[in-house]
């Protein structure tokens, strides 16, 4: 059980250098600019979930504490872009 | 005639330590996301902002995220190692990652000391990047310059303060020989730095490679 514990630690460090390499790619593919992006953010999405669920052991841990924690995050993004979303209105003196 | 009435706990087997920690991380997470927001924020409303990688060294901070994950690793170690009552490799582990939070704000000081001081070359590239005339790249240099140093520096601020909190748990562990009893103890401090690898993902692909 400990052994499977470890392995997964080990194999989780490997996929986050991986997915890091690849986000250092990423930057030099000759794609647009909005593709970049998109892909940046879902390597970093992923990365982040990783390091949430397996060594900070989220997955372990109840429903309902994973739904509190995790909840909150597309509301902030929510409250985020509607914040934004007035830069192209704004006024320049 | 009494009943039996089984209540599950919401929050399972979670410590109120750790349930504090967890508070504290979605409120230091919010302050991030403040942070990156309001970044990005300035960046859409700035027609020249620099290309990835011309101003900024992606390979050693590329390098220095690896060095996090690594710590990341050490420090989920040292906790199962304190779960089965191995102080020794608690002691060790917990060291292993302190050294690697050290090396990664050495690496951080070596890029703000090489930014601050100028040389030829960064001053080629600040001129390539819309900066002509600055010798050194430093928070007055523009607002690409203030979101860097806001962000980083404060990202910087947590890992010096969970290396301080990796010392005083390498003190105390040492000082009254934790045992599986404590891990406790070693989790909260592990769920800290964890997270400070978490936001460290974010702003790397946000500031540095976007």
């Amino acid at each position: 059980m400990e052994n499977n514990h470890k392995k997964t630690y080990i194999i989780n460090a490997i996929w986050l250098a991986v997915l890091t390499v690849i986000e250092v790619g990423v930057v030099e593919l000759p794609i647009p600019k909005s593709g970049q992006v998109i892909l940046l953010f879902a390597f970093a999405i992923t990365k982040i979930m990783l390091v949430a669920l397996v060594y900070m052991h989220l997955r372990y841990e109840t429903k309902f504490l994973r739904r509190a924690l995790l909840i909150p995050i597309p509301l902030a993004l929510y409250f985020a872009f509607g914040v934004m979303y007035d830069i192209p209105f704004r006024w320049v003196g | 005639m009494s009943e039996v009435i089984a209540i599950r706990d919401p929050w399972g087997k979670a410590t109120t330590g750790k349930l504090a920690m967890w508070l504290f991380i979605i409120m230091d997470g919010l302050s991030f996301g403040g942070l990156l927001i309001g970044g990005a924020a300035l960046r859409l409303s700035m027609s020249n902002w620099p290309e990835p990688g011309l101003v900024l060294n992606i390979p050693l901070t590329a390098f220095n995220t690896f060095l996090l994950i690594c710590t990341s690793f050490t420090m989920v170690m040292a906790l199962n190692a304190i779960q089965k009552g191995d102080q020794k490799g608690l002691k060790n582990y917990l060291a292993f990652t302190m050294a690697g939070g050290i090396a990664f704000l050495g690496i951080q000081v070596y890029e703000y000391s090489h930014f601050f001081l100028g040389n030829e070359t960064l001053t080629q590239h600040l001129a390539e990047a819309g900066f002509v005339g600055a010798s050194n790249f430093v928070p007055s240099t523009g607002t690409y310059a203030a979101v860097f140093y806001a962000t980083t520096a404060f990202h910087g601020l947590h890992v010096l303060s969970g290396v301080i909190y990796i010392a005083c748990i390498l003190y105390a562990a040492n000082k009254w020989n934790y045992t599986s009893a404590q891990s406790d103890k070693v989790e909260i401090l592990g769920l800290f730095w964890h997270f400070i690898d978490l936001i460290w993902i974010f702003v790397f692909t946000v500031i540095y490679l976007i």
